[in-house]
């Protein structure tokens, strides 16, 4: 698997130093496909747990609602403990389901850096050395940390619900 | 919010009051404005602040690393890059924590001051609830900074190879490497990412953990205050309040579990960035002013020297010939200073090396290495070492035009803005070593030391060299040292020593020592 990532750029010789060429959007989206069916195991796992967990964590405001129903027509004290059972459970459920989604999305997206920065530094190695040279080689350090570690905090913290309450 | 949404639920659905009911909506809708701006606010402080202390904490780093002496590491200058690139970073988000953390805090005493307002004993107990599932998280703090620290050293590892690979490119090339380096890279990056997994699997376990706490929080609470509220203890409002707050609890109480998480991270990169900053220097820095005078080395014991003296005076060009590379070496290193002596002394002006100022030595003494480095993208900018080359004015352009005739640049001297790829990689060996020989001779210092100037270059190339360069150092009460064995190099020195054996073993002219046949076979291969 090749991550080809070229696509010709005009623009790019015209200011001053020369830079590698920017792939457009739909090939960038192409090879992100790629990358991603290479792993499809993993990201559907990660999409189901995502899931999942999302629906453990909604499952508590709407048993909150319940209770609110229960006390509103004063209910029984049993049915109260059956309630406060359930959101136990589901704040269970939430806290596996999430730790389950967080390790398999963030699993995906390290996976898929580690495929694409040896694609990108195979690449490198293999193309026109003057062509590297002349836009500098730090422009393409796949390996650079930032890069990685920086790709892996994104895919591993989307961004938080916030309570609405 | 969630008190507000109480209070409009007693007030106004509770008492169908629509005039009560609309001032709620927009007393509603202003807190959240309110809400939103403020964080908007906080962020743009918070960013602002992260960025330029990383910013320092970087500069800070590269003056550590390129300054002075150095620093004593084992670290490879990928590690190095990483950690002044991203660590600082990652270290400089500690402010950000200090900011949620303070925040969070507030949160909770306030959620904790309204519960104990609508009924003593929920409030009691979240208050004594909420510590200890936090301590509880914090036990996990430990494990998480572990492995990220672990993951940290491999991503510097990995990026390591690649700067090393892509450094390397053309001679890589050259003798069919790129296999053999692709393979290599993709180890580290495997091992790389083995430590990433480890690493996500402690922090997933963690944000897993802290999920299920909240959660437990949130159904407890919900037991009591559900109990109260059948009872008729609280009203329905104050019920919707209490959990309502219980969620909402699980913000503050995540921000504290998630600010401990990390700090972990913070930590582990802080002390990557505070090894560099406090790493001790590579050799000891001297306060002593340098001094005009002559270079001295005594008794110099070293790997590759045993015992070696020898004196420059000023006005001196004196020329030092071995056929050993590690007397060669071995003196480079001891007047650069990346070496001491085991015993003797190397000293200028009378001080020794040691113990001069390094930025005051440096104005004084320049040691012009084999290895040649080019920072900048066109000749003039690598000509430029900071004092400007000053290029019309009169006194400025002759010293350049001097010096770019001495090192025999020709025809790239022609044009200085001629543009250079990465590191000057598009000239040839030769062209490399006379734009590095023309950078030394501008900068023009006093104490002038060149090690092998003229191996890549030809014959006749050679010859005009050794004519331009001792015609220009030959003025006044300079000294150069040109460890070389360069025929029509040390035929040009007004004195030349002959070192075999870790010692002086014959001074003299390169002609008088022509006669020697050792010196003979040395210079004349």
């Amino acid at each position: 698997m090749t991550a080809t990532v070229q696509v010709p750029t005009d623009e790019a010789e015209e200011r001053g130093r020369p830079t590698l060429p920017i792939a457009s959007g739909r090939e960038t989206g192409r090879v992100f496909w790629r990358l991603i069916l290479g792993n499809r195991w993993l990201a559907a796992g990660s999409v189901l747990a995502s899931i999942a967990a999302s629906v453990a964590a909604v499952l508590v405001p709407i048993l909150l609602g319940r209770v609110v129903d229960l006390v509103v027509d004063q209910g029984s004290s049993s049915d109260l403990v059956r309630l406060v059972a359930a959101i136990a459970v589901a704040g269970l459920c939430a806290g596996v389901l999430t730790a389950v989604s967080r390790y398999l999305v963030s699993r995906l997206g390290a996976e898929v850096c580690a495929d694409l920065r040896e694609d990108v530094m195979e690449k490198a190695l293999r193309m026109d050395s003057a062509r590297l040279e002349a836009a500098g080689a730090a422009t393409l350090r796949p390996g650079s940390p930032r890069t990685s570690i920086g790709s892996r905090r994104r895919f591993a913290s989307p961004p938080t619900s916030s309570q609405p309450w | 919010m969630p008190v507000a949404i109480g209070t409009v639920i007693d007030r106004a659905v509770a008492t169908s009051d629509l005039s009560a009911m609309a001032v709620s909506v927009i007393a509603v809708f202003g807190l959240f404005l309110v809400l939103t701006m403020a964080w908007r606010t906080g962020f743009w402080f918070l960013s602002r602040g992260t960025y330029e202390e990383a910013h320092l904490m970087r500069m800070e780093a590269v003056r550590r690393i390129l300054t002075g002496a150095g620093i004593q590491t084992d670290r490879q200058t990928g590690e190095l890059l990483s950690i002044t690139a991203s660590d600082s970073l990652a270290a400089a988000e500690l402010i950000q924590l200090g900011a949620r953390a303070a925040a969070a805090l507030v949160g909770l005493a306030v959620t904790a001051g309204i519960l104990l307002r609508i009924d003593w004993s929920l409030g009691l107990g979240l208050m004594l609830g909420i510590p200890i599932l936090v301590l509880g998280l914090n036990a996990l703090g430990p494990i998480v900074e572990r492995r990220t620290a672990a993951q940290q050293q491999a991503a510097g590892l990995a990026a390591a190879t690649a700067s090393d690979l892509l450094a390397g490119l053309r001679p890589l090339r050259g003798f069919g490497g790129v296999t053999e380096g692709v393979r290599r890279y993709h180890t580290t990056s495997r091992t790389s990412l083995g430590a990433t997994m480890g690493a996500m699997k402690a922090s997933a376990t963690f944000v897993g953990a802290s999920t299920f706490t909240t959660g437990l929080l949130v159904a407890v609470v919900t037991a009591f205050s559900g109990w109260y509220a059948l009872q008729g203890r609280i009203t329905i409002g104050e019920l919707i309040t209490i959990v309502g707050l219980a969620a909402f609890l699980s913000d503050p109480v995540l921000g504290l579990a998630d600010c401990v998480f990390q700090l972990a991270i913070s930590r582990a990169s802080a002390a990557r960035v505070a090894e560099i900053i406090e790493a001790p220097p590579r050799a000891e820095i001297g306060s002593e002013p340098a001094r005009p005078g002559a270079l001295v080395l005594r008794d110099v014991v070293s790997p590759g020297l045993d015992g070696l003296c020898l004196e420059v005076s000023p006005g001196e060009l004196v020329g030092v010939a071995s056929s050993s590379i590690p007397a060669a070496d071995a003196l480079t290193e001891l007047l650069t200073g990346e070496r001491h002596p085991h015993s003797g002394s190397v000293s200028l002006g009378g001080t020794d090396l040691a113990e001069i100022d390094h930025g005051s030595l440096r104005q004084r003494m320049l040691i012009e290495p084999h290895a040649v480095h080019l920072f900048g993208d066109t000749i003039g900018a690598v000509l430029d070492t900071g004092e400007g080359l000053d290029a019309g004015e009169g006194s400025g352009s002759e010293r350049v035009t001097a010096a770019v005739r001495a090192a025999a640049l020709g025809e790239l001297a022609d044009n200085l803005d001629h543009e250079l790829l990465d590191h000057g990689s598009n000239l040839s060996g030769g062209q490399r070593q006379r734009v590095a020989l023309a950078r030394a001779l501008l900068a023009d210092r006093p104490v002038l030391v060149l090690r092998d100037p003229t191996t890549a270059v030809d014959a006749v190339t050679e010859q005009s060299i050794a004519h331009g360069l001792t015609d220009l150092r030959c003025g006044g009460d300079q000294i150069t040292v040109v460890i070389s064995t360069s025929p029509p190099l040390l035929a040009r020195c007004s004195r030349v020593v002959f070192v075999e054996h870790g010692r002086v073993v014959a001074t003299g002219t390169h002609t008088e020592l022509l006669t020697r046949s050792d010196y003979a076979e040395a210079v004349l291969r």
